[in-house]
């Protein structure tokens, strides 16, 4: 069964990820140590290292490019503040995940509370009444076409907006699990929580996320 | 195992977290209940899809502006640096820069021909009439003078760039200048308001235009709406020291913006949706050699193999689909491009189409494109 060899793929990966990630930890450990002192050039390569991740986990979880650079931004000055505090007793990564992922949590927070106080008050905080469309999200509502990357753009934008329906705590855990790639463990620790809450958590968004991506991808049955 | 209970374990199953006696049952669930195996198809697709997101990039230079912010002071840090200077300290340099600014200020004032007739504007009523006359240069050097106790300036102002064009064009320009010719001062009936209208460059033109005499193109007060041919504005713009208000307007709106990753991304797309692949292709051109970091330069190499596949340019579209499953092996189009470039390959006569196809069909043969291809190979490759 295909299943047997996509969990020894997976065993496979893991242990091939465990080498880059050891290189990865101690090019992590003199970058920080340097970062420390204040040498802000160090800091900025470890930017270089985790803007991309950083920056897909905030956009994922909100939705619009601008607010995501904007938060990845604050996610790293945050870190670099706070870098005298951290006494590299965990990867430098799984400390950098945590105020992430708490950030972006914090900024839907924020949002929510303020589109309730939108919503008392008659205005949309975004003028849009939802997640903005991104300028590639604009020329493809603009000009449907039948060409191959309007089709990508749009099921991108869809699986999107199917994806911001999502409560924003198995939003957070079938990002860091299915985009991210997280193992259960470090997303446990990045999150604070159990793994057993971790579990239950992802199976609920998974199953959700089907039902709503079912009529996009074709699936009839999918309820 | 029933059906729930079959649903429960698919994220376990997805993760390759079930092992033994569990998986084995799981196993046995599938092969016997449709439903469950249709349920976990999709629920396969919807985890595919969702890793099909893929990563994303933050805008060029992020990281360097994180760094800009990190080196900049924080508000707290500024206001407590003003704070914590002696007054011993500041107060020499608050004079200092009192001093300096009013020194700027006057020399600015005895500079600027704007700064000196609003001065003179808001003076008196006598004052006022001199004004104009002295900057639009058509009175005796002597009553200039006499009027305005400022000395002329060493370089010519805009204004009175603009006004002698107006009044004295040099010898022989009035045919070589073509529309910017203009009449002798004392050939304009409206002498003042021609000044005024000079003085403004960027003024609406007049309501009635004045008459204009043989051979002569445009007023002076028209300029503005009527601009001259390129090389009369070239002439306008090298004249050394001599760079008008208007040419320099001119001139900003002439230069062409440089155009954001956004824009040409955009534009890109909607020519080519548009089917006008032409303009498609320049833009996606430019937006792969301005912005080779961009996250959508996969999306734009794609995109314009097909634009040039769409053209019929198919040596050039070959060879993008080539460098593009090159550098992107596991994009999303990849399947869509391995196709492309088996068609491509046939339609320039290349039996490695063939090859090329076949491949696409054992590694891809779930995707729309297989249908077309498996009539190609049964009509092109026996």
């Amino acid at each position: 069964m295909g299943t047997l060899e996509n969990a020894t793929g997976l065993r496979l990966q893991q242990a091939e990820g465990d080498v880059g990630a050891r290189d990865a930890t101690d090019e992590d450990r003199r970058l920080v140590d340097r970062a420390r002192t204040g040498d802000v050039r160090a800091f900025e390569a470890l930017v270089r290292r985790y803007e991309r991740w950083v920056f897909t986990l905030a956009l994922r979880m909100v939705g619009d490019r601008g607010d995501a650079e904007d938060i990845a931004q604050e996610v790293f000055l945050k870190a670099y503040r706070g870098l005298q505090g951290f006494r590299g007793g965990s990867r430098f990564s799984t400390w950098l995940y945590a105020i992430a992922s708490h950030h972006c949590l914090n900024h839907l927070a924020g949002r929510d509370s303020r589109a309730r106080r939108a919503e008392r008050t008659g205005n949309s905080p975004d003028g849009q009444g939802g997640v903005l469309p991104s300028a590639l999200d604009r020329v493809a509502d603009a000009s449907p076409g039948p060409d191959a990357v309007l089709e990508r753009q749009e099921l991108t934008r869809a699986i999107q907006n199917e994806l911001v329906q999502l409560t924003e705590h198995h939003r957070m855990v079938i990002i860091l699990r299915d985009v991210q790639g997280m193992s259960y463990e470090d997303i446990a620790a990045t999150l604070g929580v159990e793994l057993g809450t971790v579990r239950s958590r992802l199976h609920r968004a998974r199953m959700e996320l089907k039902a709503r991506l079912g009529p996009l991808l074709g699936d009839g049955s999918s309820t | 195992m029933n059906c729930q209970e079959a649903r429960e374990a698919f994220s376990d199953l997805y993760d390759g977290a079930l092992s033994g006696p569990p998986l084995a049952d799981l196993s046995r669930h599938l092969d016997g209940c449709p439903v469950c195996r249709a349920e976990w198809a999709a629920f396969r697709r919807a985890m595919h899809a969702l890793k099909d997101l893929g990563d994303e990039e933050p805008s060029p230079g992020f990281a360097a502006r994180v760094a800009e912010r990190i080196e900049a002071p924080r508000w707290w840090q500024r206001v407590a640096a003003t704070l914590v200077l002696p007054l011993r300290v500041k107060l020499p340099i608050h004079a200092a820069a009192l001093v300096l600014l009013g020194l700027a200020g006057l020399w600015a004032s005895q500079r600027s021909p704007e700064l000196r007739r609003a001065a003179v504007e808001h003076a008196p009523a006598g004052t006022q009439q001199a004004a104009p006359e002295t900057a639009a240069s058509v009175t005796p050097p002597t009553t200039a003078k006499k009027t305005e106790a400022e000395p002329q300036p060493p370089a010519p102002s805009p204004t009175t760039v603009a006004s002698r064009k107006t009044a004295s064009p040099p010898a022989g320009a009035g045919k070589a200048q073509g529309p910017l010719a203009t009449p002798e001062a004392k050939d304009v009936p409206q002498a003042p308001a021609v000044r005024e209208e000079a003085a403004r460059p960027m003024a609406a033109p007049p309501a009635a235009p004045l008459p204009q005499p043989q051979g002569q193109v445009a007023q002076p007060g028209r300029l503005q709406s009527v601009p001259p041919p390129p090389e009369a504005r070239a002439k306008t713009e090298t004249r050394p020291g001599t760079e008008s208000s208007v040419s320099v307007m001119q001139r900003s709106v002439s230069a062409p913006a440089p155009r954001s990753a956004d824009a040409l991304f955009s534009s890109g797309v909607t020519e080519f949706a548009a089917h006008r692949y032409e303009p498609a292709i320049d833009d996606l051109r430019a937006f792969l050699a301005q912005h080779p970091d961009d996250g959508r330069v996969p999306d734009a190499r794609f995109l314009l193999a097909d634009a040039y596949r769409a053209q019929g340019r198919y040596a050039e579209a070959g060879a993008e689909f080539e460098a593009f499953l090159r550098q992107y092996p596991k994009h999303p189009r990849a399947p869509t491009a391995l196709y492309r470039q088996g068609e491509i390959q046939l339609l320039l006569g290349e039996n490695s189409g063939c090859k090329t196809l076949r491949d696409a069909l054992n590694r891809y043969p779930d995707v729309r494109e297989a249908a077309t291809a498996r009539e190609t190979l049964a009509a092109r490759c026996p």
